[in-house]
C-alpha cells in the first residue's frame, strides 16, 4: 500500500480511530497488525520475508547478549549480517553480479551471453534490513540491550510509516517510544497535518509533475541537446528530493498522529554550499548508517590520508550500489567520492563565498545526478557526450516545449519557487524573525497547498522513487 | 474537538467554493472542446441539424460544407470516445435547453455494438456540466462514480488534474489554445498527416445487446420528438475493416434496423475513399483532407437522397 493510494486514505483513519479506542497496553498489537496488513496488502508473501528477517535478528541479538566469549558473539553477529545481506543481495544484486561474471567470461571466451533480468525487489527491503541489522550491531557493540519482547521488536522493524522507504530509525530512538504508545489529544494533531500536507504537495504537485517533463526526455536521450540534459539533471535533483523528502514528511506526520517522533532525515540539502554540507543534510538516516556502521568500522578519518581516501571511496561506492545494482549508481557514488576528497583538500586552502559555493555545488549535483537517473550505461554516455560536445543552449526552450505544454511547466516552476522560498525562510529562520506576520500567513499558506494538491496534483498513484531502492 | 469539527467544515465549505470557481471558468470558454460542451449542455440553440457520435463524427463531418450544400444550420455534437449509449444521453442533454432539430445524423462505427464501456472517455471533462440533469442521470448509468463526483468535491478534484485548471483559467481570461481555434461548429479536423498502413490483428465484433438496444432508444426518441434520424457509417481504412470479423453481419443488422424504423442509412465502408492512405490520419480516422472530401461526398449524397431541400 502506498501513502498516495485510495486504500491508504481509508486505512489511515480506521487505524487512527482504533488506536484511540484501543487500551493502552494493546496499542502495539494494533499497530503491529496494521503494519503487516499495510505491507502485505498487495503482495502477501513479502510479509513472510519481513517476519523471517525480524525473527533472525531478534534471536541473534539475544544470543549475542548471552554469549560467553567474543568468538560466539562474532558468530551470531555474522549470522545476522549474512542473513540480512544475503536476502538483500539475492533479490537486488544477483542479476547484476551474474551479468558482470558473464560479461567477463564472454570477453575471455568470445562467446555471447544472455542477460539475466533483475528480480522483483520486495518494497522497502533495503530499509528494513538496514534498520534491523543496525540493532544487532548495536547489541554487539554493547550500545543497547537485546529486546526480549518479540512483538514490540517486530513493531520496531515493521512500523508502517517508516517500513517502505524509511527514515531508518535507530533502536535507541524508536523503541522506547513504541513501548509507551499513547494517543495525542485530537486538537493537538493539526500541526502534524501541516507536515503531511507539505509532504503530499512535494510529492504530488512538484515531483510527479516534474516526472512528466523528465521521463519523456530520459526515454529518448538521443533526441535532446546537452543543455536540456543538464537542465533535466537539475530538475531531477528537485524531483528526487521532493519525492523522497515528501515521503519522509508524510511518514513523520503520520507517526506523530500515533505519538511517535522520527529523527530528522532532511535538512534542506538543495541549499548546501558544498558536497560535505550536502551529505550532512541529504537522507541523514542512511548517511548516518553508513558513517556509523561502515565508515567508522573501516577506521574513519582517524587513519593515514591514503586509507582515509580508500574509506571514503568504499563508503560512496557502497552507497551508490545500495541505491541500485547498476554501474550508473557506482559512477554517481565515485563522482561524489572524488568531489568529497578534493573539497576536503581545497577547504584547507581557501573558502568560497556562500553563493558561489552553492552555484558550484548545485551544478555538480545536477551533473552527477544524471548518472543517478540514467537508465543504462549507454544512455548515460550519450547524455554526457551531448553535454560536452552538443550543448546547444538555443535548442533548450524549443526542445523542452516539445515535451511539455506551458501550463504544466508553470506549475513545476511555481512549485520549485514555493519549495525554495520555504526552505530559504527556514534556513535563515525568517519565520521566527517575522513571527507576527507568519502567524497569519501560515494557515493561508497551508490551505493553499492543501487545495493545490487536489487541483495540480497527480493522483495516478505514482510510486515513490525510493521504493525501488 | 471543536477545532477538529471547525476545520472539517471549513475544508468542506472551501472545497465546494473552489470547485465552483473552477467549473465557472470552464463554462466561460467560448472556443475549443469546452466551448463545444457549453453549446451542447448549457446554451439555448436553434440548429436544424445535429451530428451525433464519437471522435469519428467529430472529425469527419464538416458542418460548413454540409450547410453550404444543404442550406442548413448544423452543429457537430460528436464527442471523443462517445459510445452509442452516451450519444443517446448527449442528445437528451442537448435537448434540455435547445430546440428540437429537424435532422439528427448519427455516426456509427461498423463495430458499433462492440463498444461496451464502464466509464466515459476523459470523464472529468463532464464534471462542470453535471447540473444538466439529463446528462447527470445518463452518465450515472454508465459510470456510477458520477454520483460521488457530483457531491464530493475533493473526490472529483482529485480526478481533474492541471489540464482542467488550465481550461478554467482560459475561460476566465478568454484565451484559446492553438488547438481550440481548430473547432468549427463542433467539427474538429485532424491535421493532414498521412496514414502509414499497418496490418492490424483480426478481432471479432461481438454483439452487446444492451449497447445495441440504444440504437432502438435513439430511433424511438427521434420519432417521439418528431426529428428525422439518419444513420451513417463513415469511411474506415480497408485494412481495419477487413480485420473486423463479423463487420458485414453487423452492417446488415444495422441496415435492417434502419429499414424497420424508416431511417435514412448511408454506408461508406466500401467506398473508394477507404482505400486511399493519403486521406487517413490513422486506421479509423480521416485526416483533414479526407474529412473535407468525405464531407463533400456525404453532403451531396444527403442532398440527393432527400431529392429536395429537406429544410
Amino acid at each position: 500500500m502506498t501513502f498516495n493510494s485510495i486504500a491508504f486514505l481509508i486505512f489511515l483513519p480506521v487505524v487512527y480511530l482504533l488506536f484511540r479506542v484501543f487500551p493502552q497496553r494493546q496499542k502495539w498489537v494494533l499497530l503491529l497488525l496494521a503494519s503487516y496488513f499495510f505491507y502485505c496488502f498487495v503482495t502477501p508473501w513479502y510479509g513472510i520475508l519481513l517476519l523471517l528477517t525480524t525473527a533472525v535478528d531478534y534471536f541473534a541479538a539475544l544470543k549475542i547478549e548471552n554469549a560467553l566469549t567474543q568468538k560466539q558473539k562474532k558468530s551470531w553477529l555474522a549470522l545476522s549480517i549474512v542473513s540480512n545481506l544475503g536476502v538483500l543481495v539475492s533479490f537486488k544484486y544477483s542479476a547484476f553480479f551474474a551479468n558482470c561474471g558473464l560479461f567477463a567470461y564472454s570477453k575471455f571466451s568470445g562467446n555471447s551471453f544472455s542477460v539475466f533480468h533483475d528480480l522483483i525487489v520486495p518494497a522497502g527491503l533495503s530499509f528494513y534490513t538496514f534498520q534491523s541489522m543496525s540493532y544487532t550491531i548495536d547489541v554487539y557493540r554493547g550500545k543497547t540491550q537485546a529486546q526480549k519482547h518479540f512483538g514490540l521488536f517486530a513493531l520496531f522493524v515493521s512500523f508502517f510509516p517508516h517500513l517502505v522507504a524509511g527514515p531508518i530509525q535507530k533502536f535507541d530512538h524508536l523503541f522506547p517510544q513504541l513501548k509507551k504508545l499513547s494517543a495525542p489529544e485530537p486538537d493537538s494533531i493539526f500541526p502534524h497535518f501541516r507536515l503531511i500536507i507539505w509532504g503530499f504537495f512535494k510529492k504530488l504537485v512538484i515531483a510527479d509533475n516534474l516526472a512528466k517533463i523528465i521521463d519523456p526526455i530520459q526515454n529518448n536521450v538521443q533526441n535532446f541537446s546537452g543543455s536540456v540534459h543538464l537542465f533535466v539533471g537539475f530538475l531531477f535533483c528537485v524531483q528526487l528530493y521532493c519525492d523522497f523528502s515528501g515521503y519522509t514528511d508524510i511518514a513523520t506526520g503520520i507517526a506523530k498522529l500515533f505519538g511517535v517522533d522520527f529523527t530528522i532525515n532532511w535538512k534542506r540539502p538543495l541549499l548546501a554550499r558544498s558536497v560535505h554540507s550536502f551529505w550532512k543534510r541529504h537522507h541523514i538516516s542512511m548517511t548516518t548508517w553508513f558513517r556509523e556502521y561502515l565508515y567508522f568500522s573501516l577506521g574513519g578519518d582517524k587513519t593515514s590520508t591514503l586509507k582515509w581516501v580508500r574509506n571514503v571511496f568504499i563508503v560512496f561506492l557502497v552507497s551508490g550500489l545500495w541505491h541500485g545494482a547498476s554501474f550508473t549508481f557506482v559512477l554517481w557514488g565515485a563522482m561524489h567520492a572524488v568531489a568529497y576528497i578534493i573539497q576536503k583538500f581545497c577547504n584547507k586552502k581557501f573558502q568560497l563565498p556562500a553563493f558561489a559555493g552553492w552555484l558550484i555545488f548545485i551544478s555538480f549535483h545536477s551533473f552527477s545526478f544524471i548518472a543517478f537517473r540514467a537508465k543504462t550505461t549507454d544512455g548515460l554516455i550519450s547524455i554526457y557526450n551531448s553535454i560536452f560536445y552538443d550543448f546547444n543552449f538555443s535548442l533548450m526552450i524549443p526542445q523542452l516545449h516539445s515535451v511539455t505544454d506551458w501550463f504544466p511547466f508553470l506549475i513545476c516552476v511555481l512549485g520549485i519557487v514555493i519549495l525554495f522560498t520555504k526552505e530559504i525562510a527556514e534556513e535563515f529562520s525568517l519565520t521566527q524573525k517575522f513571527s507576527g506576520l507568519s502567524r497569519y500567513l501560515r494557515p493561508v499558506f497551508y490551505w493553499i497547498l492543501f487545495f493545490a494538491i487536489f487541483l495540480a496534483g497527480d493522483f495516478n498513484n505514482n510510486e515513490f522513487i525510493y521504493f525501488k531502492f | 474537538m471543536k477545532k477538529t469539527v471547525f476545520y472539517i467544515l471549513l475544508a468542506l465549505l472551501l472545497s465546494y467554493g473552489v470547485r465552483g470557481l473552477l467549473h465557472l471558468g470552464i463554462r466561460m470558454n467560448n472556443e475549443g472542446v469546452y466551448g463545444k460542451f457549453n453549446t451542447a449542455f448549457e446554451k439555448k440553440n436553434n440548429y436544424n441539424t445535429i451530428f451525433l457520435g464519437s471522435s469519428r463524427s467529430e472529425t469527419h463531418f464538416d458542418c460548413a460544407i454540409f450547410d453550404s450544400i444543404n442550406k442548413s444550420n448544423s452543429y457537430n455534437l460528436g464527442m471523443e470516445g462517445a459510445s452509442i449509449q452516451f450519444s443517446y444521453h448527449i442528445l437528451q442533454a442537448y435537448l434540455r435547453r435547445s430546440e428540437t432539430p429537424k435532422n439528427i445524423i448519427l455516426s456509427i462505427d461498423h463495430v458499433f455494438n462492440f463498444e461496451k464501456a464502464d466509464t466515459v472517455f476523459m470523464y472529468p471533462r463532464y464534471f462542470a456540466y453535471l447540473n444538466n440533469e439529463k446528462l447527470y442521470n445518463g452518465i450515472k448509468k454508465i459510470d456510477s462514480r458520477f454520483y460521488a463526483f457530483h457531491y464530493l468535491p475533493f473526490y472529483s478534484m482529485a480526478h481533474m488534474g492541471p489540464k482542467y485548471v488550465q481550461a478554467s483559467l482560459r475561460g476566465y481570461f478568454n484565451s484559446a489554445s492553438a488547438a481550440d481555434s481548430n473547432y468549427r461548429k463542433g467539427f474538429f479536423p485532424f491535421s493532414d498527416r498521412i496514414y502509414v498502413p499497418e496490418n492490424p490483428k483480426k478481432y471479432l465484433a461481438e454483439q452487446d445487446l444492451l449497447v445495441a438496444s440504444y440504437l432502438d432508444s435513439i430511433a424511438l426518441y427521434c420519432k417521439k420528438i418528431n426529428a428525422q434520424l439518419t444513420v451513417v457509417i463513415s469511411p474506415v481504412h480497408q485494412n481495419f475493416y477487413n480485420a473486423t470479423l463479423g463487420a458485414d453481419n453487423n452492417i446488415s443488422d444495422l441496415s435492417k434496423k434502419c429499414k424497420f424504423y424508416d431511417l435514412r442509412f448511408f454506408n461508406y465502408t466500401n467506398d473508394s475513399l477507404c482505400r486511399k492512405n493519403e486521406l487517413f490520419y490513422d486506421g479509423f480516422h480521416l485526416n483533414g483532407r479526407g474529412a473535407r472530401k468525405f464531407s463533400l461526398r456525404f453532403s451531396d449524397d444527403f442532398h440527393n437522397k432527400t431529392h429536395q431541400n429537406p429544410f
